[in-house]
Order: C-alpha cells, then sequence, then structure tokens
C-alpha cells in the first residue's frame, strides 16, 4: 500500500493540474450552490404559484361545470314554474305539460313536479301536486305517494325543501341540502322555485327538480386524478356532498336509514387532523351570515324566523334556516359569472388526515348554492416541479461537470503544464551544469521558445541569465587563473617584504641598541669630561707651580756653587743666601705646596672618578665576562646609576636597597633595562618640577627580587600606559625614539623568567616593578636568541 | 687699580678651584655651586664676564645666563660645557645671547685668551648706555637682507615686513656681494645653506668684516657643532627654526634692529660682536664661488672705506 505523507501529499497537491481542478471544482460547487440557491429562493415559490394557479384554475374548471348543471336545472326550473304560472289547473294540462318536460329531462334529473300550497290548486283541497321520478329502469314514472295523506309523510308543505322557496326574492330556485333519497337511495338535491299565478302573482305552489348526485362523486373522483391529492364538495350547511372515503362521513340516522352526511365540524370532532379545513369552512358561513346582518338585517330575520317556524319541527336546523334566509337575501343581488374565480381561500394543514403529510387545502365556493369544493393538494406536490426542475439541472450539470473537468484537466496539462514541466527539467538541467560548473555547455541548454506568454518571458529572462552567467563564468575562471597568479605573486612580494621586516626589525634593534649605547656614551663622555677638564687644568697647575720650586732649585745651584767658590765674598754668599730663602719664603708665601698638594689631591680625585666611570663602563656591558652569572642585583643599580648620570643630574636620587641574595641572571642585560628605566624617569620630570627619582630593591619572596623604579614625573594616561610595552609605541616626535626601548626591557624580563609591570598616575609619576627569580628555570644563555635581542 | 671680577659656577668644585687657581693672579675671581648665591654676587657687584656649566643640578646655565643678561646686561657671558647639547646651544643663542661657547675639557690658556679678551671688551663697555635714541633710529630707513633659494620666502617675508622694513632678496652670493657693497643692511635673514652649499664662512666673514650687521639664522636644528660655530665665529643673534614661525621672526627681528642701531648709534658695542679670527685663512676649504664673493667684498669694502 502507498503511503502518503504529508509531503507527498502537499507535493501532489502542489501540482498546477492539481490545484487547477481543485479550484475548478470549488468553482463548481459555489456555482451550483448558487443555482441551487436562486431555485430554491426565487424558482420554487414560482413554480408553486404557478401550480396554485393551475390548481385554481382546474377548481374553477368544475366549479363552472357543476355550475352549468345547476344553472341548467335553475333554468328549466324557471321555464316551468313561468309555465305553470299561467296554466289553468287542471289535472290533464299539467300531466302533460310535465310529463313532457320530465321526460325530455336528462338522466342527471331523477325526478320533480309541481306542488300546490293548500287551497291554490283548488279551494279546500290540502295537498296536490303533480310528481314524477325514476323508476328502477330510468325511466320518469309519475307518482302520487306525496299527495295521499296517510303516507306517514310530513306534509310537503311544510317539508324543508320547500319553505325557504316561498321566501325567495329571486328567479332562481333554491337548493336544498343534499340528501339520500329515500326511494332511489342516491344522494340528491333538490332545486326549488315558488310558482306564482300568472293572474294575480300569488303564492301558487313550488316547482322542483331532483339533481341525482352521483355523477359528482364520479367528476370528483376524475378532477382528482387529474389535480393529484383529492377533492371534495361540501353543501351550503357544511355537510359533506362527496369525499373520496365516503364512509368516513356517513351516519345512519333515524330519519334516513341509509345514511346522512357529516358536517364538517362534526367530521373535525372525530379527526382533529381535518380540524384546520372545517375552521375555515365555519368561518366562511359566518361571514355570509354577517354579511347578510350587514346587508337588511329585519328582513333576515324576519325570513329565517320564517323558515324556522313555518318548516316541520326537526327538519330543518336554525343554522340551515339562518343561512338559507342569508343566501335568499343575498342571491337576488348576486349575477352567475364564470369569468370570475371562485377560489375563496388557501388553507396550510400541517398534517393532512387522507395524504398524511403536509398540504394545501384550496377551498372554491359556489355562487348560489354556497357549496364549497375543497381541494387539498399535497406541498410535496405543489414543489414536486421546483424539486424536479432543481434536481434535474443539477443532475445535468453534474455530468457535464465530469467531463469539462477532464478536459480541462487535459487542455491544461497539454498546453500549460507540460511547458512549464519541459521548462522546469530544462533549468533543472542547467542547475546540474551548474552544479558540475560545465558553464560552457549551459549554452546549448537554453529553454526553448514558447506560445505561451508568460512562460516565453520566463524563458527569455532565465535564457538572459544562463547568458550572463556563462560570462560571469568566464571572467570568473579568468580572474581565478590571475588570481592565482597574483596570489603566487603577492605571495612572493609578501615573503619579501617579510624578510625584509625580519631584516628592518634587526636593524632596529639595532638602532636602538645603538641609539641607548649613543646616549650613554654621551652621558659618560660629558661625565668624563668634566674630571677631565679639571685634572688637565690642574696639570697644567701643578707644572706652573712646579717652576717656582725650579726657582728654587737654581737658586740652591746657586747658593751651592758661591758656597763652594773660595773665591766668592761675603756679600755674595750673603745675596745667593737671601736669595734663595725669599725665593723659599716666596713659595711658602704663596702656599705653593699646599696648592700642589690640593691640585694634585683633586687630580687624583678626577682620575678616581675617570677610573670609576671605566669600571662602570665594563660592569654595565660585561663584556669580558660570561654572560650568566650570579649578581647582586644591586650593583646592577649602581652600575647603571653611575652610566646615567649625566642624564639624572638634575635630579634627586634616592636608593632604598635591601640585602639581596646573589640572582642569576644575565647582567648586562639587567643593566640595560635598568638604564631604559632611569633614562625614561629622567624624561618624564617637567621643566617646573625637581626631580626626584627612588630605587627599591627588595626580596620579593624566597623566590625572586623586586626593583622599583619611580620617579614624581608627568605620568601617563591609561590609554598611553596599556601600548608601552608594544614595539613602536612611542611619546615622542618622530626620529626621537624607536618606541622599541620599553619593549625590549619587557622582553628582557620575561627572558629572565621574569615581568616588568607599570602603574602610573597623570601628573604624580610613574612606578615601574622590575621582578626576577633568584634561579633561572632555564638559562638564557641555552635558548636560541630571538630575533628582537640578536647581538 | 682692583682687578677685574669674573664670576663661575658649575656643580663640580673641582673645577671651580682649579678655574680659580688660573685666574686669581690676573683676575678677582669668585666660585660658586649655588645659582642664586651667584646671582646674588653678579647683582652687588662689577663682574665683567662669568662662565657657567651648563647641566646642573638645580639650574641649567642657559637658564642662568639669561637672569645674568638681566640683571646686568653688560657683563659678557661665557658657557662652559662638557656636551653639545643641541638645546643648550639654541638657547644659549636666543636667550642668554652668549659671547662664546666653550666645551670641556678647556685648554687652559685658550680660555684664558677667550676670558681675557671679554674682560678687555666688558671693560671698554661697560659704560654703554643700552637705551636708543628712538628719534634718529625711527629716521632710518629698515633695510633688511634675505639670504635664501627660495622665491617664495622672499615674497612670504616682504609681504609681511613691508612697508617697516625694506626687503632685499639675494638667491646667491654674487648677488649677495653686489647688495651688500650697494646698500646698508641692519639685519640679515639667511639659512645656513645656500644653492646646495654651506655659507657658514660667508657669515664668519660678514661679522668680521660688519659687525653691525646683526645675523638671523634660519636652520633645521640638526647640528649643534654648527651653530655653536656660528655662535662663537659668527655671533649670531639669533637661530630661528625652519620652517618659522612669522609672529616669532617679526619679534626677532625687531630686536636684531634695534640691537643694529644701539651699535650704530654707539660703534663701540661693535666690540662685543668680536669673532675669532676670519676664516678665509687657512683651514677652510673655500669654493671657489665663496672666495669670488670674498674677493668681491673686500674689495668693495675697500673701495668704500
Amino acid at each position: 500500500m502507498r503511503q502518503l505523507s504529508p509531503t507527498s501529499i502537499a507535493k501532489h497537491f502542489g501540482s498546477i493540474t492539481t490545484r487547477m481542478l481543485v479550484i475548478l471544482a470549488l468553482a463548481f460547487l459555489l456555482i451550483t450552490s448558487m443555482v441551487n440557491w436562486v431555485i430554491e429562493t426565487y424558482a420554487k415559490p414560482r413554480v408553486a404559484a404557478m401550480t396554485s394557479e393551475s390548481i385554481e384554475g382546474m377548481g374553477n374548471e368544475i366549479i363552472n361545470s357543476i355550475m352549468a348543471s345547476i344553472n341548467r336545472v335553475d333554468g328549466l326550473a324557471h321555464a316551468a314554474s313561468t309555465i305553470s304560472g299561467g296554466l289553468p289547473k287542471e289535472a290533464s294540462i299539467y300531466q302533460d305539460t310535465f310529463g313532457n318536460l320530465m321526460n325530455q329531462a336528462d338522466k342527471s334529473i331523477v325526478g320533480g313536479g309541481v306542488w300546490f300550497d293548500p287551497n291554490m290548486y283548488q279551494p279546500g283541497q290540502e295537498r296536490q301536486a303533480f310528481v314524477w321520478a325514476r323508476d328502477n329502469a330510468g325511466i320518469m314514472q309519475r307518482t302520487d305517494r306525496y299527495i295521499t295523506k296517510d303516507n306517514g309523510l310530513t306534509p310537503y308543505y311544510r317539508d324543508w325543501w320547500y319553505i325557504p322557496a316561498l321566501y325567495a326574492r329571486h328567479d332562481h330556485c333554491v337548493w336544498s341540502r343534499a340528501y339520500v333519497d329515500p326511494t332511489t337511495n342516491s344522494p340528491m338535491m333538490t332545486c326549488a322555485k315558488a310558482l306564482y299565478n300568472s293572474r294575480n302573482q300569488a303564492f301558487d305552489g313550488v316547482v322542483s327538480f331532483n339533481l341525482i348526485l352521483d355523477n359528482l362523486d364520479a367528476a370528483m373522483q376524475a378532477w382528482r386524478q387529474k389535480i393529484g391529492g383529492y377533492v371534495f364538495l361540501i353543501d351550503l350547511d357544511n355537510h359533506f356532498l362527496t369525499f373520496p372515503d365516503k364512509s368516513v362521513i356517513t351516519y345512519e340516522s333515524s330519519a334516513n336509514r341509509q345514511g346522512e352526511m357529516l358536517s364538517v365540524e362534526a367530521f373535525a370532532k372525530a379527526q382533529p387532523r381535518f380540524a384546520p379545513i372545517a375552521e375555515r369552512l365555519t368561518t366562511i358561513n359566518d361571514d355570509l351570515l354577517d354579511k347578510a346582518i350587514a346587508t337588511d338585517e329585519s328582513r333576515y330575520n324576519f325570513a329565517a324566523n320564517s323558515i324556522m317556524s313555518s318548516t316541520n319541527t326537526g327538519q330543518l336546523s336554525r343554522q340551515e334556516s339562518k343561512l338559507l334566509s342569508a343566501l335568499l337575501l343575498l342571491n337576488g343581488e348576486q349575477s352567475t359569472n364564470l369569468v370570475e374565480s371562485h377560489l375563496l381561500d388557501t388553507v396550510t394543514v400541517p398534517n393532512d388526515l387522507i395524504l398524511q403529510q403536509p398540504a394545501t387545502a384550496f377551498i372554491f365556493r359556489m355562487p348560489f348554492t354556497y357549496w364549497k369544493m375543497v381541494i387539498v393538494k399535497p406541498d410535496s406536490a405543489l414543489t414536486s416541479v421546483a424539486n424536479g426542475l432543481s434536481n434535474q439541472l443539477l443532475r445535468y450539470m453534474l455530468i457535464g461537470f465530469i467531463p469539462i473537468l477532464l478536459i480541462t484537466a487535459w487542455a491544461f496539462r497539454n498546453y500549460f503544464t507540460r511547458p512549464l514541466r519541459y521548462m522546469a527539467d530544462a533549468v533543472a538541467d542547467m542547475g546540474s551544469l551548474i552544479e558540475r560548473k560545465q558553464y560552457q555547455q549551459l549554452g546549448a541548454h537554453k529553454l526553448p521558445t514558447s506560445n505561451v506568454s508568460e512562460i516565453q518571458i520566463i524563458s527569455e529572462q532565465t535564457n538572459q541569465l544562463i547568458d550572463r552567467v556563462v560570462e560571469n563564468e568566464g571572467a570568473l575562471a579568468e580572474i581565478n587563473v590571475h588570481l592565482e597568479k597574483k596570489v603566487v605573486e603577492r605571495t612572493q612580494a609578501l615573503q619579501q617584504a617579510m624578510d625584509e621586516l625580519k631584516a628592518s626589525q634587526v636593524q632596529l634593534v639595532r638602532s636602538e641598541k645603538m641609539a641607548t649605547l649613543g646616549q650613554m656614551v654621551a652621558g659618560v663622555a660629558h661625565e668624563v669630561n668634566t674630571p677631565l677638564g679639571y685634572v688637565r687644568s690642574n696639570m697644567e697647575l701643578v707644572g706652573e707651580n712646579l717652576s717656582r720650586f725650579d726657582q728654587l732649585t737654581q737658586h740652591t745651584d746657586h747658593l751651592l756653587t758661591v758656597l763652594n767658590n773660595a773665591d766668592a765674598s761675603s756679600d755674595q754668599r750673603d745675596m745667593a743666601i737671601a736669595a734663595t730663602l725669599q725665593c723659599c719664603t716666596e713659595i711658602k708665601e704663596d702656599q705653593v705646596s699646599e696648592d700642589l698638594a690640593g691640585l694634585v689631591n683633586d687630580g687624583l680625585f678626577g682620575v678616581d672618578q675617570i677610573a670609576e666611570l671605566v669600571i662602570s663602563l665594563r660592569d654595565f656591558s660585561r663584556i669580558d665576562e660570561s654572560k650568566i652569572k650570579d649578581i647582586d642585583i644591586n650593583d646592577c643599580i649602581n652600575t647603571s646609576l653611575v652610566m646615567a648620570r649625566n642624564q639624572l643630574k638634575t635630579m634627586h636620587v634616592i636608593t632604598e636597597l635591601a640585602d639581596l641574595p646573589p640572582v642569576q641572571c644575565n647582567p648586562s642585560q639587567i643593566n640595560q633595562v635598568l638604564l631604559n628605566l632611569f633614562n625614561n624617569a629622567a624624561q618624564a620630570i617637567p621643566s617646573d618640577r625637581k626631580g626626584q627619582l627612588t630605587i627599591v630593591s627588595a626580596l620579593a619572596d624566597e623566590h625572586s627580587v623586586t626593583v622599583s623604579v619611580i620617579d614624581n614625573g608627568k605620568g601617563m594616561t591609561e590609554e598611553v600606559l596599556a601600548s608601552i610595552f608594544e614595539p613602536f609605541f612611542t611619546t615622542k616626535k618622530a626620529g626621537e625614539g624607536t618606541g622599541l626601548g620599553l619593549a625590549i626591557a619587557a622582553d628582557i624580563m620575561e627572558q629572565h623568567g621574569g615581568q616588568l609591570q607599570a602603574q602610573s598616575s597623570i601628573g604624580e609619576g610613574t612606578r615601574f616593578v622590575m621582578t626576577l627569580p633568584i634561579a633561572q628555570a632555564q638559562l638564557p644563555a641555552q635558548q636560541t636568541p630571538r630575533a628582537l635581542f640578536e647581538s | 687699580m682692583s682687578k677685574p671680577k669674573i664670576a663661575f659656577i658649575d656643580d663640580e668644585e673641582r673645577i671651580l678651584r682649579s678655574l680659580k687657581m688660573h685666574f686669581r693672579q690676573s683676575h678677582d675671581v669668585f666660585i660658586t655651586s649655588d645659582p642664586k648665591a651667584f646671582i646674588d654676587y653678579i647683582k652687588n657687584n662689577d663682574v665683567l664676564v662669568v662662565i657657567s656649566d651648563q647641566r646642573m643640578p638645580d639650574k641649567l646655565g642657559t637658564e642662568v645666563l639669561r637672569e645674568v643678561k638681566k640683571v646686568s646686561p653688560n657683563t659678557i657671558r661665557i658657557l662652559l660645557t662638557g656636551y653639545a647639547d643641541l638645546n643648550a646651544v639654541v638657547d644659549s643663542v636666543n636667550e642668554g645671547e652668549i659671547y662664546r661657547y666653550i666645551t670641556k675639557p678647556w685648554q687652559n690658556d685658550e680660555l684664558k685668551k677667550v676670558v681675557s679678551k671679554a674682560t678687555e671688551i666688558a671693560l671698554q663697555t661697560k659704560d654703554i648706555n643700552h637705551e636708543i635714541d628712538e628719534a634718529i633710529a625711527l629716521s632710518r630707513n629698515r633695510h633688511i637682507l634675505i639670504l635664501d633659494d627660495d622665491k617664495n620666502v622672499f615674497h612670504q617675508m616682504k609681504e609681511h615686513f613691508s612697508p617697516g622694513y625694506k626687503v632685499s632678496w639675494a638667491s646667491n652670493l654674487e648677488q649677495a656681494a653686489e647688495l651688500l657693497q650697494r646698500e646698508n643692511f641692519g639685519v640679515a635673514i639667511t639659512d645656513v645653506r645656500l644653492g646646495g652649499e654651506e655659507i657658514a664662512p660667508v657669515v664668519y666673514a660678514l661679522k668680521n668684516i660688519q659687525p653691525d650687521l646683526m645675523m638671523l639664522m634660519l636652520t633645521e636644528f640638526k647640528d649643534a657643532h654648527l651653530i655653536i660655530d656660528l655662535i662663537n665665529k659668527g655671533q649670531i643673534y639669533r637661530c630661528l627654526p625652519r620652517p618659522t614661525n612669522l609672529a616669532i621672526m617679526s619679534i626677532s627681528l625687531e630686536r636684531a634692529y634695534r640691537e643694529h642701531e644701539k651699535m650704530v648709534q654707539q660703534p663701540i658695542l661693535a666690540a662685543r660682536h668680536h669673532v675669532e679670527e676670519a676664516p678665509e685663512v687657512a683651514g677652510f676649504d673655500l669654493s671657489s664661488k665663496l672666495k669670488k664673493f670674498f674677493a668681491k667684498l673686500k674689495f668693495g669694502r675697500w673701495g668704500r672705506a
């Protein structure tokens, strides 16, 4: 099984084709949901409204078709009453006229006749009627059973269908409620029309026609097929005329063994789910009553009361009488209008009794009869068209989408991804070439031209880039070659410079040594010059003074000669003695001997001074001794002080030298360090101050000695102090110092395993401390001399 | 007549003793190691000549001599030192205005000669007035000579010192000789080198011939011995560093001209600028140019005299 790691998913999703398809699918989803939304929001209500309209149209058609037969009966009744009004009250005439009429009447009219009010056919005759009814074969037969007094029936002139016609104030017949004919056993209703005497306009009786309602059921059944859902009819008093399942709406009463139709109210009580329709139907009747009351209350009340009182008890309910009265009152003002819609209202039924689902009831009202027709249609049927439409649309869209998707994917791969992939491969090739530094082959791997403008742009740009890379790399390679050559050259130059530097370093160290030496020699020369000056001068003076003794010797010689000369006179002798004595006295007086002694003493002192300097010079350089020896550092200090005497002449020098054990070191190097420190101290003294140099030697611990050289000079800043041991660092003017003195001094101390430290504060002075180990761990003489101190 | 008074100062008393013994017969010698006592003595006595060491623990010789000059301007000052220290040499000219710079060890008879000559000059000039007649001085035109290779130096000086001074310029010795014959200069400003040649002998000769010509030397301060020679043989008045500062130059020039004026007004003062024998005599390997210069100059002087 192939495992999909997140990266591989990302990789899959990362391909442009996949992305494109996902985008397409998303777009399709969006479009679909929009279509759906439009259907739900606009199309469905619209289609539902259209369905409703078609139902309304059909309902109107049904009503009109029923109305047509009713109108026909109505016309028949009108004609019959008009005819009968003028007929002489003769039985044969009525028999023929009505007999013909009845025989020619269509099948739906199952009976009828002329009923005379008591005493109106003939005075004193209570009952007279010419009545026909169809027999079982459907042929009209005259019957007299209604005239017979003891037929057990209520007299017809007090019957519930008869009375209202008496009160009808219009030319139309009054339709009775539906009932089941006792003889034919079929539901029917009666159209009753008042019969007026054409001579005196007196009420003679009633013309009636019985309309069989059998075909209503069939019609309803037929319509039901056509409309869907179900249809039923309600009469004026809200009793069922038809219902899909008749059994539920009929009941047997004492008056009518065949079964009476239930009222909607009663049915609603038994079946609460029917209530919404029943309630509405009740209010429709209430509205009718209200309207009648509003039109003419007194006439309405009179009619209602009259009908109620005239009719035999129990045959007519109060409600029915009221309705009939209202209808009598209102129908006079009404004319039949076939164009007008008969839809009265629609009622929403949450859960229909028959359909077992949400439904809508369309309630129609028939003119004149005030029957109500209810078409109940399931809501699903109402919206099914719309739903079907949208479902179909979506299905087709789905079916259409897959090929579109495939075609798009294919086109995309072919015309977009493939050039891109091709380019990506080419770029990858270039990358690997660049990786392998085969820049010269890059030219052969240029990107091809593409008819996709964007890709073409990328191609062109990349090709330009590659050109530049090739160009640059070529240049780079060239530069590299040059560079290597240059590096070799430079390395040689550097080596040369290094050699020169080394040489010049040696030169510098040498010149520093020479400078120090020169300074020292100049100082020593001056120091020698001073005693030399007075020794020389004294020697001349000694020479001059000695001439006095020469004089004395001459005088003495002369005296001797005179004394030895026997010929000499005593005067001569006396003169010679006197001259000699005078000379002697003069010498004494002039203190020549004392002068001479002084001169000689001074001269000896001067010579000693010179000797001391020479000895110090020798001690300082130690040129004739081994380099490393055990020596008292105090001797080094004293020797170096003599060497620096001239430089230190203006300074007050204090030495605090402790008894020290011999230290193993190179004395000439230590002297060099000391002299350097003394000279620095002398140079650090500002001209306005009496300089003071303190040199303290001490035993630091059993292993080392320290020598502190302290001056009261200018001092140094911290920056200067930090750099004083660096080679070539100097605060002197260019040409006055090499800047190597202290660097060399520090190095000498390090070579001895010791160190040189400095502390300073501005304006107060500087202290250098030399620390030297008493015994050397490794004799410096055995070390290879470092370049800095090559001698 | 009492012996002329001279005074010595040195930190080495044996030198003092020796010197005293040398001069005690001819002079009234005062010796000390203490600069304060030295100055006190000079203040209170008519000391003709003083001789000072340069390096002493408390004070430098040049400082002592500067004080001597202040308290007793007519006393002739001589520096006796063991070491040719460049700063000391320059200071001795500019601050001490010394008569001679003598290095240790000295020859007694030479020292004696110098001191005797100094004593003689001092005696001659001991009563001279150091004030000058300003009116006369101002009435005279001040004329200076620039001896330099670089014309810019001349232009700079001319710009700076005109119109107080009339400035002439010579870029070689011939021009200089011509100018010196024709004109009367009070001050000459010159480098020790001209046209690539050292012209110290020219300076010595000029001072010999014309003592009232004050010499301002411009030098790069490298050679102490050259300056010592310029003092002893050329009696240069000032020694200035090169490149120089015009403000310092201006002060030096003013002083030099006053000194010249003093000498013109009191010709006896020329004795104080006595120099050692002119160098044209043997010992100097003079270039033909210099010889020509001297010939011309001497002829000119001769002719004028």
